[in-house]
């Protein structure tokens, strides 16, 4: 055996050896030592590199930790805590008021109509909109509206209400121009009693407080839930010229509003002031109030079936020429009777 | 001699820690009486956790400043949200660790949106014990390569090595088992040495 095959041998054994499991454990072990011997550098790094806190710190925090303790932070923090949901409740709920507030307010001045805004999007998404009172209400110019009828939308802003104008009893006019409403529908008893309580309150009152022709219906403050009303200059259309005529305007005996003006500049109405004011203006007398919600609930075919009662609208025209009859005690000529209202209205209607 | 006391406290704090029954139990006498608003009882806790807390918020802040206020509010918060704490077996060391963490992640955020350099950092107190400029240049080489580490083997790394927390301490604080933090820490080992090897000059004495 020769000295290489010998060292060629060696070598294989070597090998043989390294690859042993012994082997394996032995360069482990190599290795956990290099690992302790790096965690006790870490550790004694690590207890260096880090200082100690400053010891006014640590009495700072500590009297901080035992002054919240005593001014009882705990159970401050606590009640927070079991506070903060009621607190978020009561927001959200008072949000959600808001909100149905001002929907509601949108929708009782017109300018928001819920069941058309929803019959749009169905549309829009394909699907035949349920039909209720929002459709017949796109229907009806459609539709053959009873002779002398109004087709006005009475949901347009400046829609006026009976109502509030009702109110005011110790005023003429206003009564006056609320009438024609009852004169023109009812039955014969209702509208020659109407026209019988027209008199009466044009006697009692008499003339003096009754615009002059053309003239707006400066409605002196009364018993007005505006009670410091005066009118708004632009609905303002007529001004007396004569100082007669601004006296006749002066509020009548027992009305004690210091308010009114009466001298024509127009007391905006209760409600809605941009067109009861200018319907006023004009002469055409208010007419009938219905509620926003009221179309939801009423029945499309009772109009035509029965065009009495406050559903009935008259024509623009008839109203024009029941508001120039009403003040006729002031210019000299008769109101209309019962009997000539009736039979004009039907006349027209036929 | 307000340190050595302090020293002390943390030792005694981190031994009874360490994780014998009856240290527990009293631990959960201390912590229902801490509920009720007992002084001495938050005195206590205070004195045992706010040096633990206090360098684990420096271990990841490297102000000593910052790492006080941290610590210090971290007990403010405790006191508040106490009454949420059951005590369930689990050191109130784990409630306060997660806690302080929180408010370091904050503390950082607000570090990074104010801008703060490192240079800042570097000009930050340092402990006396690292006078020695190559001492310095270690801690802070060590505070960087933890900080490159993955977040749960930077965790393990603070805790058991810089806050000097046991093993089984560890596991309970960060939710994990024993076997899991070891496996992390042998991990983060390999990787800080591979960090560290062409800095510090102890490593290459050390190595065989």
């Amino acid at each position: 055996m020769t000295a290489n095959e010998n060292r060629g041998r060696f070598d294989l054994l070597r090998d043989l050896l390294a690859r042993s499991p012994l082997a394996s454990r032995q360069r482990k072990a190599t290795a956990s030592e290099e690992d302790r011997a790096f965690i006790h550098w870490l550790s004694t790094a690590a207890g260096t590199v880090i200082p100690e806190p400053r010891a006014e710190s640590v009495r700072t925090g500590k009297a901080r930790l035992l002054d919240a303790l005593a001014h009882g932070e705990a159970r401050d923090g606590r009640k927070r805590l079991s506070r903060l949901p009621g607190r978020g409740v009561a927001v959200a709920l008072a949000a959600v008021v808001l909100i149905a507030a001002s929907l509601t307010a949108s929708a009782a001045s017109g300018k928001l109509d819920l069941m058309e805004d929803i019959d749009e999007v169905l549309e829009r998404l394909g699907i035949d909109p349920v039909p209720g009172p929002s459709s017949y209400q796109r229907e009806m110019p459609e539709s053959d509206p009873p002779a002398g009828a109004d087709t006005r939308d009475l949901t347009e802003p400046g829609s006026p209400e009976l109502p509030a104008l009702a109110e005011d009893g110790d005023n003429a006019l206003s009564d006056q121009q609320d009438e024609p409403t009852t004169l023109q529908g009812g039955s014969a008893e209702e509208q020659s009693t109407a026209t019988e309580q027209i008199a009466v309150s044009i006697d009692e009152t008499g003339p003096s407080i009754a615009p002059p022709r053309g003239q707006s219906g400066g409605k002196p403050s009364s018993s007005s839930s505006h009670p410091g009303g005066c009118g708004h200059q632009n609905m303002a259309i007529g001004r007396p010229e004569t100082p007669a005529a601004q006296r006749r305007l002066a509020p009548a005996q027992g009305q004690t509003s210091p308010s009114g003006t009466g001298n024509g500049e127009g007391r905006p109405p209760a409600q809605r002031p941009d067109s009861i004011g200018a319907e006023r203006g004009k002469g055409v007398p208010a007419l009938p109030a219905r509620p926003a919600d009221d179309r939801a609930n009423r029945d499309p075919f009772k109009r035509d079936s029965e065009p009495h009662g406050t559903d009935y609208l008259p024509d623009s025209e008839e109203v024009r020429r029941g508001a120039d009859a009403e003040p006729s005690g002031h210019r000299g000529q008769e109101p209309p009777t019962a009997e000539e209202g009736r039979s004009r209205v039907l006349g027209e209607r036929s | 001699m307000s340190t050595l006391i302090e020293r002390t406290t943390v030792t005694s704090a981190v031994d009874r820690l360490g994780v014998s029954a009856a240290c527990s139990c009293e631990e959960e006498e201390v912590i229902a009486r801490a509920k009720t608003g007992d002084a001495s009882a938050w005195t206590v806790l205070f004195d045992c956790y706010y040096p633990t807390l206090y360098r684990y918020a420096y271990a990841r802040l490297r102000l000593r400043e910052d790492a006080e206020d941290v610590a210090s509010q971290a007990f403010m918060v405790a006191l508040r949200g106490i009454h949420t704490f059951n005590y369930r077996g689990k050191p109130l060391l784990a409630w306060l660790y997660r806690v302080t963490r929180n408010l370091v992640a904050e503390h950082l955020r607000r570090r990074r949106s104010l801008g703060e350099t490192f240079d800042r950092l570097r000009a930050g107190t340092v402990s006396p014990a690292l006078a020695a400029p190559e001492d310095m240049v270690d801690a802070y080489d060590l505070l960087d390569a933890v900080s490159q580490l993955t977040k749960d083997q930077r965790e393990v790394i603070i805790l058991r090595f810089l806050v000097s927390l046991p093993t089984k301490q560890v596991a309970h604080i960060l939710g994990k088992k024993e076997e899991a933090v070891c496996s992390l820490q042998a991990r983060a080992i390999n990787a800080l040495r591979r960090q560290l090897a062409d800095h510090s000059p102890l490593l290459e004495t050390s190595s065989p």
